[in-house]
């Protein structure tokens, strides 16, 4: 990848009545992103969300230290505000590599986080607890599927690689978190959905928060489906899976696994003594019958429930709308919510007053057709934009005529990981197109960005618009408002 | 057993050697973790009919054998004797969850009474799904005697059927403490407990037999096809025990009309797994007040629905109309006779006799509809299929069964699947004879006399399909014709004698001056084929003579690129020749070049066929995984 600078796209990043300017940089599969808001006395509040890039990333260690250098210099070595949206590498894994820079040269002034990282939140407690052992079970199962003649753990390493270093590892994203939160300057905040509040500093700025629900069955939600009920019943069971995880995992602390297995004792004939059983030696060890044995079946289960601890952590998503009290204008960013996440948005409500003394009531319905900037959720893939949906509120509903969305994307790493077909999905990617008539930039370097002049659904004044707001380098996408 | 479709009480699965003709083992009627919530908790047992066979421990029979080896408890289960006398004399083991030798029990009675429906509704014997030995020179398909069944294969709420292990394999659980669950906390849920989700699974494997391409999703409709036939045959068989339905009709009494206690019924199939929904989503559902109410169907569905299950639903959801339409038709009389001319019945309890007779016509028109739905499968394309080809299929299958429509079957089954809008959308009308497969009628002379060649070697087909041959046997000699028919073919190739049967069957097998790009040539110069299966069927004709029929299916194959990845896409053709004439009775084409599916594979392979088949490698359990993605 070429390091030179070049202006893809012409544009005064920085005239005089900026609002905002947002950073997303190209890094790879991965998310970071600095929102610099203008304060009253012109000077810049810096907001960084998120800063990864995923697991099988070669070299991470400087590619993220340049991300993190370039976030030394423009924030001069403080950032008002950290969001960490969720608990993947490909959103947290820049703070360790790129540790000496975060440590020693940037000054975190507040970190926000989702409820569902609150220790002294009960339920939240248990969601980690849970999601420890649950993912200690799929290490498990993929450390005896990879050591099975003939079997291979890709399927479930290609999600792990998500989660990135087992828990208790110093690299793991719980250690990063903790590593955060124990910073001495730093003031922690969780939230909750339905918390709004002015951002600080930068009056004219509202901060609503949308996600994680607060009710485990819409957590667990990850499918689209027609019918809410019907969406969450079977992730749900794979999600629980406690048979699976009690026999991966069966001597884990207080647990007791007797209950999972499905006969008294005095039925259970010991697997070990299975050769000297004659009905077992003629007909499931019989030479040339290898292709049909079961041993295999159970352990790729596990795939199904690594794939939905990985909705669920998507879930967990800090999801923030940022609304400009003078304008109206709405900046998305939603981290990886999927779909059980934002179903719960159009049922939460505001009451606010705003630091003009105006009282307002703002619903999820009225910011939507406001946002002018979406940050793409979980980098578009199918489950990550509600579209096409009878209920809730989604994409259909951002309907401002200057609307651009950025999604981080890197489809030669997906490829690479397996998840080419949904990673982008390509009928979303279509639908984002059609909805920012063709203001959508990719971060993908193999992405050629869209050329203002080519997009002729836009007027002549929304071109010049669009030129202006948006520059594209090669380490990263300048958006401006 | 040569292809002889027997009377409607005959079975080709049963030994005539033996006095007995049947086992009965006696069963589950509803999952046991659903019968919790039924008034008619202790009525919960049926008894099963299983042909009679003489069976292993295991059990391990002609058919299947089920092994149970539970991995995920490092555990196996002692095989139950069902030949034990005193197990045959008390009808089998008393139904007893806690019971590993019940549940074995209990796998086999379904499976085998789902392949006895199979049999019967066919008129010939099934096979497995052959497999491809590579290392095995001579043996180039080697025969698999038995489906292998694990009833506790895995921890999970879940069942699939393995293409590749021939297997079908049943997942346990615990009933989840989580008071957001939808199970009943406490206790195990087994799947291999439950009728519905055994036959489901019999289904899929017995499918994959007869039409092995039906696994390759080439448009939304195929593996929803999989999953909506295997659900049609579970309800279907599930409601020809008159047991199942007898409290029920009860139950009903005055509101026969509506029908809604059946279709209530069919919606609490699969409940206690949170699978298998696809009923409920199809039928009706419960409205606000908890009572349930059948579902408008939505001519518009079919175009927005792409999810497997939720699109197999509409075609579920159109067979079942079809059945209740035609239960309405059948009891009709009765309970005008019942009502002294009426038909308003009056306040209380139903008469027994009455309730057992609307019973028995209950489960006869579910066999009836079953069998339809069964015979229908030799007169789909090899591959590729749509709901519309089906229907087609549907109706042509039963024409040629039974010219007469007398009870108007035909007619609430093209209804109900119109209002569903699942129809081809090539027709210009929706009658019974546009519906009708076109004949060979339009062969020409060439066409005409090669396909005499194909259908007078054919001939000793049904003659060497002997009765009492064992499977094995029989296989081996389908097995030999499939290669003859290529044999015979392939040198045809180029010599123009096929006159324009390539435009009748959609196949390209002559060379182009310019060549199709992602299609195999032969060592011929022709394009490749394969003659993937080769089934013979004898009926009996409209004046009761029998008529011997061989349906052809002949696949070809193509490689396009979608968004940089390669894939397959799939054409060929179900060829239906009349041994006597030796003619052409039904070319069911689906060319291998043809634009407008190609665009439709496109749009299907970068949407929904994305998120259902996962990952970019290759899925090895296809079944299993389109249940997991439930």
């Amino acid at each position: 990848m070429p390091r030179k600078r070049k202006k893809v796209v012409n544009g005064n990043g920085a005239a005089n009545s900026q609002k905002v300017r947002i950073r997303t940089y190209r890094h790879g599969l991965g998310d970071c992103h600095l929102l610099a808001f203008t304060k009253p006395d012109g000077s810049a509040f810096h907001l960084l969300i998120d800063c990864g890039v995923v697991n099988r990333t070669r070299d991470p260690g400087p590619l993220m230290t340049r991300v993190a250098k370039d976030i030394v210099e423009q924030t001069g070595g403080v950032l008002d505000v950290l969001v960490a949206t969720h608990q993947h590498t490909d959103h947290l894994s820049g703070f360790k590599q790129a540790e000496d820079e975060f440590k020693n040269n940037i000054k975190m002034k507040r970190l926000w986080l989702a409820w569902t990282e609150d220790p002294a939140n009960p339920l939240g407690k248990k969601i980690q607890d849970q999601l420890v052992r649950k993912l200690k079970a799929v290490r498990t199962a993929a450390k005896k599927l990879a050591s099975l003649k003939g079997e291979s753990a890709a399927g479930i390493n290609r999600v792990l690689d998500f989660f990135g270093a087992a828990p208790g590892h110093a690299s793991s994203t719980q250690a990063i978190l903790d590593a955060l939160q124990k910073r001495k300057e730093t003031e922690i905040s969780y939230h909750d959905p339905g918390d709004t509040f002015v951002l600080p500093e930068v009056p004219n700025v509202r901060v609503y928060v949308l996600g994680p629900p607060t009710n485990p069955a819409q957590l667990k939600m990850t499918t689209p489906s027609k019918s809410k009920r019907q969406g969450y019943e079977v992730p749900e069971i794979a999600a629980d899976a406690n048979g699976l995880v009690d026999a991966l995992q069966p001597n884990d602390g207080d647990v007791d696994t007797e209950l999972s297995y499905p006969f008294e004792k005095w039925h259970r004939r010991g697997a070990n003594t299975m050769r000297q059983n004659k009905f077992f030696r003629e007909h499931y060890f019989r030479k040339g019958q290898s292709w049909r044995r079961a041993d295999n079946y159970w352990l790729t289960c596990a795939e199904q429930l690594a794939l939905a601890l990985n909705d669920f952590t998507n879930n967990t998503s800090l999801a923030l709308a940022f609304e400009f009290i003078d304008s109206g204008e709405v900046l998305l960013f939603p981290g990886d919510a999927q779909v059980g996440s934002w179903l719960t948005w159009a049922d939460l409500g505001w009451n606010v007053t705003d630091p003009n003394g105006e009282k307002r009531y703002v619903r999820v319905a009225d910011l939507f057709p406001r946002v002018v900037f979406y940050k793409s959720s979980h980098h578009a893939s199918y489950n990550g934009t509600l579209s096409g949906y009878i209920e809730g509120v989604g994409l259909e509903e951002m309907t401002h005529p200057n609307l651009v969305c950025v999604v981080p994307v890197d489809r030669a790493m997906s490829k690479e990981m397996g998840w080419d077909r949904t990673l982008p999905w390509t009928p979303l990617l279509k639908r984002l197109k059609e909805k920012t008539r063709g203001r959508l930039v990719l971060t993908d370097h193999n992405e050629i960005p869209p050329d203002p002049k080519t997009l002729d659904t836009l007027s002549k004044t929304e071109r010049e618009r669009f030129a202006e707001q948006v520059l594209v380098t090669d380490d990263h996408v300048d958006y401006t408002l | 057993m040569p292809p002889v479709a027997k009377g409607k009480n005959g079975s080709t699965a049963a030994s005539v050697s033996g006095a007995r003709q049947w086992r009965k083992l006696r069963g589950y009627a509803f999952d046991p973790i659903l019968s919790q919530q039924f008034e008619t908790a202790g009525l919960n047992e049926i008894v099963f009919r299983a042909p009679w066979e003489p069976l292993s421990p295991g059990p391990i029979g002609d058919y299947v054998e089920v092994i149970d080896y539970d991995p995920a408890s490092k555990a196996f289960y002692e095989p139950v004797n069902l030949d034990d006398p005193s197990i045959v004399g008390g009808d089998g083991l008393d139904p007893d969850e806690s019971n590993p030798q019940f549940h074995q029990q209990f796998v086999y009675a379904v499976a085998m009474t789902t392949i006895r429906n199979f049999e019967q509704a066919l008129g010939r014997k099934v096979f497995w799904t052959r497999r491809n030995e590579k290392k095995a020179k001579d043996k180039w398909e080697l025969f698999v005697p038995r489906l292998r069944i694990y009833p506790h294969a895995f921890r999970g709420a879940n069942a699939f059927y393995s293409p590749d292990g021939k297997a079908l394999a049943f997942g346990y659980f615990p009933a989840s403490g989580d008071p957001t669950g939808v199970q009943l906390p406490g206790g195990v849920v087994f799947t291999c407990l439950s009728h519905d989700i055994i036959a489901h699974e019999t289904t899929h494997s017995l499918l994959d037999t007869i039409l092995p391409r039906y696994l390759d999703a080439t448009n939304p409709d195929v593996l929803a096809f999989h999953e909506a036939f295997a659900d049609l045959v579970a309800l279907f068989q599930h409601f020809s025990f008159p047991e199942v339905l007898h409290q029920q009709i009860a139950k009903t009494r005055g509101d026969l009309a509506s029908q809604s206690q059946l279709g209530e019924l069919a919606q609490q199939f699969g409940q206690a797994t949170g699978l298998y929904g696809g009923l409920r989503e199809a039928i009706g559902r419960l409205n606000e007040d908890g009572k349930w109410e059948p579902l408008k169907p939505d001519p518009t569905a079919y175009e927005t629905t792409e999810e497997p299950h939720a699109r197999g639903a509409l075609l579920v959801g159109a067979v079942f109309d079809a059945f209740l339409t035609i239960y309405r038709a059948r009891v009709e009389d009765l309970i005008r006779i019942a009502t002294g001319g009426s038909g308003i019945l009056p306040a209380g309890a139903l008469p027994a006799d009455l309730t057992n007779r609307l019973s028995r016509e209950a489960a006869k028109s579910a066999q009836h509809i079953l069998g339809i739905c069964i015979r229908a499968l030799d007169y789909c394309p090899p591959v590729d299929i749509t709901f519309g080809d089906y229907l087609r299929a549907l109706i042509t299958a039963d024409v040629d069964l039974v010219p007469e429509d007398d009870h108007h079957y035909r007619v609430a089954i093209i209804e109900a699947f119109r209002r569903r809008g699942l129809y081809p959308r090539d027709l210009r009308t929706l009658s019974e004879q546009s519906l009708h497969w076109p004949s060979g009628d339009q062969l020409d002379a060439a066409g005409r006399k090669a396909i005499a060649v194909l259908a007078k070697k054919l001939r000793d087909l049904p003659q060497r399909s002997h009765h009492k041959d064992s499977r094995e046997k029989t296989f081996e000699i389908w097995r030999e014709f499939r290669r003859t028919i290529h044999h015979i073919i392939t040198p045809r190739i180029g010599k123009d004698i096929l006159g324009n049967l390539e435009d009748i069957s959609g196949l390209v097998l002559l060379p182009r001056k310019k060549a199709i790009p992602g299609m195999k040539v032969s060592k011929r110069k022709g394009y490749s084929f394969e003659v993937h299966s080769v089934r013979p069927v004898r009926r009996h004709g409209p004046g009761g003579e029998e008529v011997d029929n061989i349906v052809l299916g002949i696949t070809q194959e193509r490689w396009i690129n979608v968004n940089g990845g390669q894939y397959k896409v799939l054409g060929g053709c179900t060829l239906i020749l009349d041994l006597d004439t030796l003619t052409l009775r039904y070319a069911i084409r689906k060319p291998i070049v043809d634009k407008q599916r190609d665009a439709r594979f496109q749009r299907w392979a970068e949407g929904t066929f994305a998120i259902t088949s996962g990952a970019g490698a290759e899925i090895r359990e296809p079944i299993a995984h389109l249940h997991l993605n439930a």
